[in-house]
This record gives C-alpha cells, sequence and structure tokens, in this order.
C-alpha cells in the first residue's frame, strides 16, 4: 500500500518536474526565436549599406559569399541587440564611409544636401524677378512685335544720317 | 584575311574624315563651296565603309572566328546565333565601331538634306560631324580595333595584331570566353542601340546649334530643322532607358528597375536637358525668344552625351556598367574638354548678339508654366550631375570615398518629380494667352471629383495609406482627365466640320495640329509611365523568408507556396536550378512563379532570374536566394509585390506613339 503510495507520489511529481522542464523549454524556445533576427530585419539595414567590395551594389542584394557573411553579422548583431546606428557606425569603422548608401551629413557632404535646394531657390527667385520685370508682353501692349536687331540696324541709319 | 579587308575599310574611312575635316575647314578659310562639297561628298563615303567594316565583324562573330581577339573574347561556340550577332555591341572596340557607324548613318541623312537654303549652316555642321567622326574612327583604327588576331611568335610568344608579323603564324583558340552572363539577354538586342541612336542623334541638332553660333545667324532657323532630330533621338534615348530598365528588372533580381546607378543616371542627363529644349524651341518657334537658353540646351545635351561615353569607357566611375573600361580615357577626356569648352566658348561669343528685349509675363500661361518646367527639369540635372561627380570630388579633396546611393537620389528629386507631375497635369489648362482657363472653369468642377475617386479607390480597395503616393495617384487621375477632357473638347469642335461622324471628329484635332496632340499624348505616356514609378517607390512590398518543402510565404494578400526545386543543364552549358512557388489569393491558385538562378561553369559566374507574373495592377516578383543542395528540402526567396509597374511599359509605348504623331509631316494639316 505504502509503496503503491509512494510510487503514486513519485509519478506525481514526476509529471509535474516534466511539466516544468517543458514548459520553460518552450519559453526558451520562444526566446530563442524571439531574439533570431528575421531575413527582412537584416535586409532593412543591410539595404542602407553598400557592399564594401563591389561598386554600388547594395548590401542587401550583393551575392557575393562574403556579402553573405556580412549580412549574417548584422544578424548576429541585432541578436545581441545592438541598434541600428550601432551597426552602420561598426562598417564604417571597418570600411570607411563608401559603406553608407547615403553620404553623412558633415563636412563637404553638406555640398550634397544644401546645393541641390539653393539652386533650385535661386533659379526659381531669378526666374521670377526676370518674369515680374516686364509685366506684359510686347505683343500684347498692342505692340507689333519688332526684332531687335533690325531695330538696331534703325537706329545705326539714324545715327549715321544726323553725323552726316 | 577578311579581318584584314575590316580593318582596312575602317582605316580608309578614317582617312577620309580626315580629309574631309581638312576640307571643309579649307572650304571655310577660303570661303570655296567647292572644298565644302568635296567634304560632304567625303561623307557620303565614309557610311558605307564604315558599313563594310561592321558586316565584315559581324561576318567574323557569326563564324566563330576565335582566332580574333574580339570575337574570342564576347563569344563562344554554344552561343546561339541572335547572341552572337549582338555581340557586336557586346565590348569596348565592336561597341566603338558600332557607334562610329550610327554617327555616319547619321551624317550620311543629315549630308542628304538640301541645303539650298541655308548653305551658311552646312560647312559648320560639317566641322562638326567630321571632328567626331574622325575622333571615332581613330579610337577604332589605333586604340580599340575590333580587328586583331592572335599570333604565334618564332620565339613561342604570343602577340595581337592586324597584319600578320614576320614569322609568325596564327594561333586558333579551340572556343571562345563568351559574352558576360548579364548580357546574355533579349534586352541585349534592343536596349544598346536604341540607347546608341539616342545618344547620336544628338549630335545633328548639337553641329546646327554651333554652325548656326558660328556663321553669325540670329534667327531660328536651326531650332526648325534641329526639332524632328531632336525628337527622333529623344524617343530613342527614352525607349533606351526604359528597355534598359526593363533589363534590369528581368535580370537583376533586386525587385526594382532603376538602382540610380552612375551609369543610368549619365544617359539621363542629356534626356533631362533634351526634354528641356524640346518645350523652350516651342517658345522659340513662336515667339523667336530663348535664343540663348535654347543654344544652352543643346549644347548641354551633346555634352552629357560625351561625357556619359566618358565614364562608360574610361572606367573613371566604376560601376556595375563598367565592363567596357580601357586605356582610352585620356582622349576621350581631350575630345570632350575640346567639344564641351569650343561649343561654350563661341556661345559667350556671341551672347551679346543675341541679345532680346524680352522679358515673359508671369500668369498662368503655357510660357510660365514651361519655363518652370524647365526649371525643375534643370534641377533634376543639376542633382544627377552632382551625385555623379561627388564621389570624384569627395576623394580628390578629402581623400574620402563616398558612395551617392538611390536614398540621396530619391530624396533630393521625390519632390521634384511631383512637381514636374503637377505641371504635366495642368498643362493643358493653360493657353497661350491668359483667357485659356475660363473655359476650363465648367469642366473643371465635373473633373476634380471624379479625379479623387482614384486615391478613393486606392485607399479602400488597395489598403494604400501613404499620403504621398494617394497625392501622386490623384495627381495622375487628375492630369488623365485633363488630357483626355482637352482631346474630346478639340474633338467636339470638330464634330460639325466632320459631318457628325464620330470616328473622323476624332482624327480631325490630331490632323489639324498633330504637334500640339502629338505632344499631349507624349504627356499622356509620361502620366503613365510614372504610375510604374509611384508604385515601385510607394507602394512596393517586400519579404524574405526560407521556406521548408510545402511551407507558405504570406505578403500584401498573396500565399507563396514552395512546391520544389528542380536542376537541369541548358544546350549552352548552363547549370539552371529553378524553383516552383505556387501562388493563391483568398484560397484561390492563381498560378505559379519560377525563379531561376543560373551558373555559367566556364566562367565562374552567376546570375539570377526572378519569377514574374504582371498584369496591369501588379507584379508579382520572387528572387530564388539560396537552397540545401542536398536534401533540397528547403530555400530561401525573396518576394516582392510591385504594384502597377506594367504601367511603366504601358506609358512609353504611348510616349513613342505620341512622338510618332508629333512627327507626321506638316502636309497632313494643308489636306
Amino acid at each position: 500500500m505504502l509503496r503503491k503510495l509512494t510510487s503514486f507520489r513519485l509519478e506525481k511529481h514526476l509529471f509535474w518536474l516534466l511539466m516544468v522542464c517543458l514548459l520553460s523549454g518552450l519559453i526558451l524556445v520562444d526566446r530563442v526565436q524571439a531574439s533570431t533576427p528575421s531575413d527582412d530585419e537584416v535586409n532593412r539595414i543591410a539595404s542602407q549599406l553598400f557592399c564594401p567590395i563591389c561598386d554600388n551594389i547594395p548590401l542587401d542584394v550583393c551575392p557575393i559569399e562574403a556579402c553573405q557573411q556580412w549580412r549574417e553579422l548584422i544578424r548576429e548583431q541585432l541578436a545581441e541587440g545592438w541598434t541600428e546606428g550601432e551597426i552602420k557606425a561598426y562598417f564604417v569603422a571597418q570600411y570607411g564611409d563608401r559603406v553608407l548608401g547615403e553620404p553623412p551629413r558633415a563636412g563637404l557632404n553638406w555640398l550634397l544636401y544644401l546645393a541641390p535646394p539653393v539652386v533650385f531657390l535661386v533659379g526659381f527667385i531669378l526666374l521670377l524677378a526676370k518674369m515680374k520685370r516686364q509685366p506684359q508682353r510686347p505683343d500684347l501692349q498692342g505692340r507689333a512685335h519688332k526684332d531687335p536687331y533690325l531695330e538696331q540696324v534703325e537706329r545705326d541709319l539714324a545715327n549715321l544720317d544726323q553725323t552726316s | 584575311m577578311i579581318s584584314t579587308f575590316g580593318y582596312l575599310t575602317l582605316a580608309l574611312a578614317f582617312l577620309l574624315a580626315v580629309y574631309g575635316l581638312f576640307a571643309v575647314v579649307l572650304g571655310l578659310v577660303q570661303k570655296s563651296a567647292a572644298w565644302t562639297e568635296s567634304a560632304r561628298l567625303a561623307l557620303l563615303l565614309i557610311f558605307p565603309l564604315v558599313t563594310v567594316s561592321l558586316v565584315v565583324l559581324t561576318m567574323l562573330l557569326v563564324g566563330q572566328r576565335f582566332d580574333v581577339a574580339y570575337v574570342y573574347s564576347v563569344t563562344s561556340s554554344e552561343m546561339p546565333i541572335y547572341l552572337r550577332l549582338t555581340a557586336v555591341w557586346g565590348g569596348q572596340s565592336g561597341s566603338l565601331l558600332f557607334w562610329s557607324w550610327l554617327v555616319a548613318g547619321f551624317s550620311l541623312f543629315f549630308a542628304l538634306r538640301k541645303w539650298r537654303d541655308e548653305p551658311d549652316l552646312l560647312p559648320w555642321s560639317l566641322l562638326v560631324v567630321f571632328l567626331t567622326l574622325a575622333f571615332f574612327l581613330m579610337v577604332n583604327v589605333f586604340m580599340e580595333t575590333p580587328f586583331e588576331r592572335f599570333w604565334h611568335m618564332p620565339d613561342g610568344s604570343r602577340v595581337l595584331s592586324v597584319l600578320q608579323p614576320v614569322g609568325a603564324w596564327s594561333l586558333v583558340p579551340q572556343d571562345g570566353q563568351g559574352l558576360n552572363p548579364l548580357l546574355r539577354h533579349p534586352g541585349m538586342i534592343w536596349h544598346p542601340p536604341t540607347l546608341y541612336l539616342g545618344f547620336i542623334g544628338f549630335i545633328i541638332p548639337f553641329a546646327l546649334a554651333v554652325s548656326s553660333l558660328a556663321s553669325g545667324r540670329r534667327d531660328r532657323r536651326w531650332v526648325d530643322i534641329a526639332r524632328p532630330w531632336m525628337l527622333i533621338a529623344w524617343v530613342f534615348l527614352t525607349l533606351g532607358l526604359v528597355l534598359g530598365m526593363r533589363w534590369a528588372y528581368d535580370i537583376l533580381g533586386w525587385g526594382g528597375y532603376w538602382g540610380w546607378d552612375p551609369v543610368e543616371i549619365a544617359a539621363l542627363l542629356p534626356w533631362l536637358s533634351a526634354t528641356a529644349w524640346i518645350h523652350t524651341a516651342i517658345l522659340q518657334r513662336r515667339k523667336n525668344h530663348f535664343k540663348r537658353w535654347n543654344l544652352v540646351l543643346v549644347i548641354l545635351t551633346f555634352v552629357f552625351v560625351i561625357f556619359g561615353t566618358f565614364i562608360t569607357r574610361s572606367g573613371v566611375l566604376s560601376s556595375v556598367h563598367a565592363f567596357a573600361g580601357s586605356e582610352i580615357g585620356l582622349p576621350m577626356f581631350i575630345y570632350t574638354a575640346f567639344l564641351s569648352l569650343g561649343s561654350l566658348g563661341l556661345l559667350v561669343y556671341r551672347w551679346r548678339d543675341l541679345h532680346t528685349d524680352y522679358a515673359p509675363s508671369f500668369g498662368f500661361t503655357k510660357e510660365t508654366l514651361t519655363l518652370f518646367s524647365n526649371l525643375i527639369l534643370l534641377s533634376i540635372l543639376m542633382v544627377c550631375f552632382l551625385g555623379v561627380i561627388y564621389p570624384i570630388i569627395s576623394e580628390l579633396l578629402t581623400d574620402t570615398q563616398i558612395t551617392v546611393g538611390p536614398a540621396w537620389y530619391k530624396r533630393i528629386t521625390g519632390p521634384l518629380l511631383i512637381l514636374q507631375l503637377f505641371l504635366v497635369g495642368i498643362c493643358p489648362l493653360a493657353g497661350w494667352s491668359l483667357t485659356n482657363l475660363t473655359r476650363w472653369r465648367k469642366h473643371l468642377w465635373v473633373l476634380l471629383p471624379i479625379s479623387l475617386l482614384a486615391p478613393l479607390a486606392a485607399w479602400f480597395f488597395g489598403d494604400v495609406r501613404g499620403g504621398l503616393a494617394l497625392l501622386c495617384m490623384w495627381l495622375v487621375s487628375f492630369s488623365v482627365g485633363v488630357l483626355i477632357a482637352d482631346y474630346l473638347q478639340g474633338a467636339a469642335r470638330e464634330k460639325g466640320s466632320a459631318g457628325g461622324n464620330i470616328l473622323s471628329a476624332l482624327w480631325s484635332p490630331i490632323q489639324r495640329n498633330h504637334r500640339r496632340y502629338g505632344g499631349m499624348l507624349v504627356h499622356l505616356g509620361i502620366v503613365l509611365l510614372s504610375l510604374g514609378i509611384i508604385g515601385i517607390e510607394g507602394l512596393q512590398q517586400e519579404t524574405q523568408s526560407t521556406l521548408s518543402l510545402g511551407e507558405t510565404v504570406n505578403l500584401g494578400g498573396y500565399s507563396f507556396k514552395f512546391e520544389g526545386l528542380e536542376h537541369f543543364e541548358e544546350a549552352d552549358g548552363r547549370l539552371v536550378t529553378e524553383a516552383l512557388l505556387s501562388i493563391t489569393r483568398d484560397g484561390k491558385p492563381i498560378g505559379a512563379l519560377y525563379p531561376q538562378r543560373e551558373i555559367y561553369p566556364n566562367m565562374g559566374l552567376a546570375i539570377t532570374q526572378p519569377g514574374l507574373r504582371s498584369n496591369l495592377a501588379v507584379d508579382l516578383y520572387a528572387v530564388l536566394i539560396d537552397w540545401r543542395p542536398i536534401s533540397q528540402d528547403e530555400a530561401t526567396f525573396r518576394v516582392f509585390i510591385n504594384p502597377l509597374v506594367t504601367w511603366l511599359w504601358v506609358g512609353t509605348g504611348v510616349v513613342t506613339l505620341g512622338t510618332v504623331v508629333a512627327l507626321l509631316p506638316d502636309k497632313l494639316r494643308r489636306k
């Protein structure tokens, strides 16, 4: 009877022990899965970086072996909790600014960010200024359009008449 | 022997180009029409000679004459005949010969036109054409000749030479290296020739502009003559660019068609300035103003053509297109600098003579819109040029290597492109006078609410939430509505004169003013084409996943199920791995995708062939990234949903049709 009872208790304990192990295992697996970044998460960062070996090929689409390893490195760094900025900074420190798809806003690079809007605005203002200078077209003012070359010839002829 | 014959005809063409150059200079110095005519006749002879040379090269390629170094480098025995033919432009020296042939062809047609009314434009135009021909033929004859053969010397060494060295015997390799796998695509048939036709076509407007400047003309005659040449070159360049996009979309496997690669941008630069010219040339033709501006634009266009050729072939910028890098960088640089500085110097010299006392009026007129459109196009051009040359500037000044990637280009050009789309949309509302808008007032009350249906439909049925994408979709639907309404108004006006016949009434506006309606058709094409851009830039979805056999990945309402992998060998020796992805939507099967990875064992290269399924609404696009080589029960895919991309190709067709309509002869109007 006692043996039966002990055996039952042991089975009961074993059952609970097993359940605890299973649950903790499940939680652990879940955690491990959650900490393995997906391909999309890796590509999101890799697409902002350029292959340090090939020219003008983003890291997320570069097919070479080295790039596959770099993508795996990004996965590991993400798994370790690195931020996007830290990963980019790591690649810049290793291979220089050329790995960044968008040049950093610093030093001479400001030219890239400031020149386009400045040129567009200056062009816009110049165009407006040029247009306002003469609000009405000559032909709308009821005057026949005159060729400036002919006007110059007529002026020269008039001067010639006066001098002679 | 036949290769020597090809070389000799090429050398003869070069000598004729040099003779033509001297003859035309003598004609100008001595003011002798006889010398000019002699130069013109020399020009007529160059095309047949270069044609013979090109035919010889084609025969060598098709006949697999691997003793010829060029044939050895770009073909191999397993390549199909169409690829052997396209190998004419598959390498540096062959593509330069093809380039020279096209220059000679354009020059032939140009020289054959009737010059009776403007004999003063002929000699200077010939000078520009001969300079270009002589330069490229010189490169072909002395630096990059496709007719060199392999020779075995008595001392055991191997040399490359066109003519047989003393004591040497011919060395014939068993097989060639073959064309770069990326170039083994039907796109190779159409993309390079159309692009080259576009590039080279600009030489004629450039020659006319230079001759107009040099001969001291102030009229718009050069613009009249240049217009059809410019339109032909522009439409070929448009086709060349879009065919290149299609090629990249089909073979490079990044899910898009435009990677903002420096060489892609180099081809876009002349397109932008030529587009600006086509618009301001209308202003010069109508009002005889913007003389200086049109000259600036046409010079810029040709300078950018040469700049693009220079950076592609000199290897100054490395990119995915830089397979054609060689030693011709310095001569190309000198030629580019000479033409650019010479033409710009001439413009500066004549600057004061071209002055007009005219300032455009500010208002809602076509003139104002054209000028603002020019400002936007030139701003985009400046951005693109800056992006291409900035890495060189950075390396020179700060010793720092920089990549200017798509993110920067998209950030800077995005707002400008939206503004440009807006201008295209409202353009038909404006007239040449300020009174046009009143005609539109009642139509706008109908058009505005109707045009809102497209973004609303995208919101409710397409689940589109991006504000910019919705704005662009509204701009597209509004523009299409305005263009169609404008055309129908024209047709309605014609209905009375057409006796109530609807078909005649629909054709009549085009018949009466094919330039205007051709232009509007081009605008319609551009608007439709922009739908494809909105689709990729604003609505694209993608995911990458490793799937076991039978597993699915879901994206945008579609399910992609991995059904299996297959390996096979093609007749040309390619080892192909093909995956099967079946697609379902809401549980219903709608088709399958077959992404491939091709390996060229001889060259040690692999390329990606995406699986693609297109319709007008969406492209389903899958790339096979990797797989388990032994069990093959697991593979990694990158799947894209690219909405509206087909409209890019449809829009290009409409642009081409519109250009053809705009080019119809003026006689049509008088009928």
